[in-house]
């Protein structure tokens, strides 16, 4: 059951990823990609045998942030409309098609080079959402999205972390650490482009 | 309970919230400065009492235990605090004309803070989730003018890479310990560190940031971030080495360090040769500076690691000098581009741009020719190749600082006039280098207590 489980559900994550880097419009990114982090919890309690607090972090944490980002892009929208629609100069259909490749050299490389302590689809969602998340930060030319993107970074590292450490006050710091990356893409998104005086 | 130390940990926190209301008035700056100072006369003025922690440890006072966690203070500590909130005063002071250098005070105190703690703790794989957390916070010191935004992303995005590794580092260190002779942990360990280093030290090709941050972000916050990320960490990485002294006979480890600096000196070098202007330059310069010391500290001898942390320390300096005459330069003409402001209405300051720039690529007499010249003796007869790109890196960068001096002016244009302070920082500066440069033979035994605990991890 679980073994049927954990290929739709890395689908299911890494393909919500790679919406999320085609995306232009900030509400269905948002949403889409609380949806990542939601199923990337669910999945470590399935497959890596988190136990369900630590899971129920992962997901509690990416709904903060999801509901911090969206506040942020809100009030954008009045404060600062050019900074949250600046858009890539890549078109998304080459945005969700690099998406899609690098899940393929992410489940490449997981099944090459497996590691002893994390099942292979776990590897792979790890390297691909670290991949898209890079991919979505250095393409991007809006705080927001870029912050999405470091985020996406760190949820695919969480999904690896959690599985191995053992220490709840590293767990707990390294969720801080999104929080901490949440805030200063906020303050990078809202904050008054001031002039010379 | 060590009073003492929970003091020196909590008071650039509570400093901080009071620097926040006030960071638009010109009291920012000197409370920013005093609580610095605060920090070094609380490291200095009390009289820490000495405690053997363990067989070969000497803390000053007793360590304090939070959560099953240790944080304690021993002499190089000290000495590693002292440089970090000493070049924070004065980076403070540095900004205080400039109020787009607002946002420096407290984000720069709470930085300091969170640096300061991640030097203390044990684990040191705790310790740098502190130390990540300052390193993600500088990013908002470098926004001030309307275009900080991109030198910012980029940062950030570097910023919060090197954080993974530096995580992944401590867990796969711990592994290593765990399980002994698997060399999958001791093989991983330097990898990630050395990665984390790259992005963190701005290497090509992950330096776009550094060269950003000066030339389009609030210069004396970028100073101030460049000087935590490269000098900070090498005050952060003895404690790595004490933790997990197998680090240190990695292969990998020096060979690592070497490639690292002089990537960081021969890349700036090539890179910086098509830039016009003199924020992205000052970048350049400390890239090719700061590879310099890193290099010296690859080399894994006492001489190499004294000249590293003698050629990191001198640099302060020319940094915020830099700093200085880059703000006050965008203060005039509003960008940092070359032929802005003309030799006859910025003086002082086109002279601190010209002074500070070849002071940072060693160009002679500045006094870091003087570390330089060893590292260049001690390189010639086993690579002679590298010492010769040495001197031809300098040669270059100082033509392209030089470059800026006779760039043809832009077309007349309002300039505001030049900040009244250039004057007197400017006299401080080259006093400060003038004694610099007289004191040169002698600062290398300052460095003893904080070079210390490299030799000691590295050699035994």
């Amino acid at each position: 059951m679980v073994g049927d489980l954990s290929e739709p559900l890395v689908l299911l994550v890494v393909g919500s990823a790679v919406l999320v880097l085609a995306l232009d419009d900030w509400r269905p990114m948002v949403g889409v990609w609380a949806l990542t982090a939601a199923a990337s919890g669910l999945l470590l309690q399935i497959l890596a045998g988190v136990p369900v607090e630590l899971a129920g972090l992962q997901m509690l944490s990416g709904g903060l942030l999801a509901g911090v980002f969206y506040l942020v892009a809100w009030r954008a929208q009045r404060t600062a409309p050019s900074v949250l629609g600046a858009r890539s100069i890549v078109p998304w259909r080459f945005r969700a098609l690099a998406g899609f490749f690098l899940y393929l050299l992410a489940r490449l490389l997981a099944a090459r080079f497996p590691l002893p302590f994390l099942p292979i689809p776990l590897l792979a969602m790890t390297y691909a959402l670290i991949g898209i998340g890079l991919l979505m930060a250095t393409l991007s030319r809006s705080p927001l999205k870029a912050g999405l993107g470091v985020l996406t970074m760190f949820s695919g590292y969480q999904v690896f972390y959690f599985a191995v450490q053992d220490s709840l006050i590293a767990i707990g710091l390294m969720a801080a650490m999104s929080l901490v990356v949440a805030f200063l893409m906020a303050a990078l998104t809202l904050i008054r482009q001031e002039r010379l005086p | 309970m060590n009073l003492p130390l929970l003091a020196l940990l909590a008071l650039p926190f509570l400093a901080a919230p009071l620097a926040y209301p006030l960071r638009r008035t010109p009291l920012a700056a000197p409370l920013a400065a005093i609580t610095a100072g605060l920090m070094l006369v609380l490291l200095w003025g009390v009289p820490w009492p000495r405690v053997a922690a363990g067989p070969d440890q000497i803390t000053l006072g007793a360590p304090v235990v939070v959560l099953g966690r240790t944080i304690r203070l021993t002499e190089a500590d000290r000495w590693a605090l002292t440089a970090l909130w000493g070049v924070a005063a004065l980076a403070f002071l540095t900004a205080w004309p400039f109020p787009f250098e607002r946002r420096l005070y407290p984000i720069g105190l709470t930085a300091a803070g969170l640096w300061t703690a991640g030097l203390l703790i044990r684990p040191v794989g705790l310790g740098a989730f502190a130390i990540g957390s300052a390193a993600l916070l500088l990013a908002l010191t470098v926004l001030g003018e309307g275009h900080g935004m991109a030198g910012a992303m980029s940062y950030l995005i570097a910023a919060s890479l090197g954080v993974l590794l530096w995580t992944t580092a401590a867990w796969a260190a711990e592994q290593a310990g765990l399980n002994p002779g698997q060399p999958l942990w001791t093989l991983l360990t330097p990898t990630m560190i050395l990665l984390a280093l790259a992005l963190w030290l701005g290497v090509w090709p992950a330096h776009r940031w550094v060269p950003l941050l000066l030339g389009e972000g609030a210069p004396v916050g970028g100073a101030f971030t460049l000087f935590l990320l490269h000098a900070g960490t090498w005050l952060w990485l003895p404690a790595w080495i004490q933790s997990f002294p197998w680090l240190a006979l990695s292969p990998l480890w020096t060979v690592g360090l070497q490639a690292i600096g002089a990537m960081m000196v021969l890349s700036s070098a090539a890179l910086a040769l098509p830039e016009t202007g003199w924020g992205r330059l000052g970048g350049y310069g400390w890239l090719a500076s700061s590879g310099l010391s890193w290099l010296a500290l690859g080399l894994g001898t006492a001489e190499g690691i004294h000249l590293s942390a003698w050629s990191m320390g001198i640099r302060v300096i020319p940094l915020l000098g830099m700093a200085f005459a880059l703000a006050a330069y965008r203060r005039m003409a509003r960008s940092t581009a070359f032929g802005q402001v003309p030799l006859a209405q910025g003086p002082w300051v086109i002279a601190l741009l010209l002074g500070s720039g070849l002071a940072l690529v060693d160009a002679p007499p500045f006094p870091g020719f003087a570390g330089r010249w060893a590292l260049l003796r001690w390189l010639l007869p086993g690579r002679p190749g590298l010492a010769l790109a040495l001197i031809a890196v300098t040669g270059a960068m100082g033509w392209t600082f030089l470059r800026g001096l006779v760039a043809a002016s832009a077309a007349e244009r309002p300039l505001h006039p030049m900040p009244r302070s250039a004057r007197w920082f400017g006299l401080a500066w080259w006093t400060a280098q003038g004694v610099l440069w007289l004191a040169t033979p002698w600062l290398g035994s300052w460095l003893e207590p904080l070079t210390a605990g490299w030799t000691r991890a590295l050699l035994g």
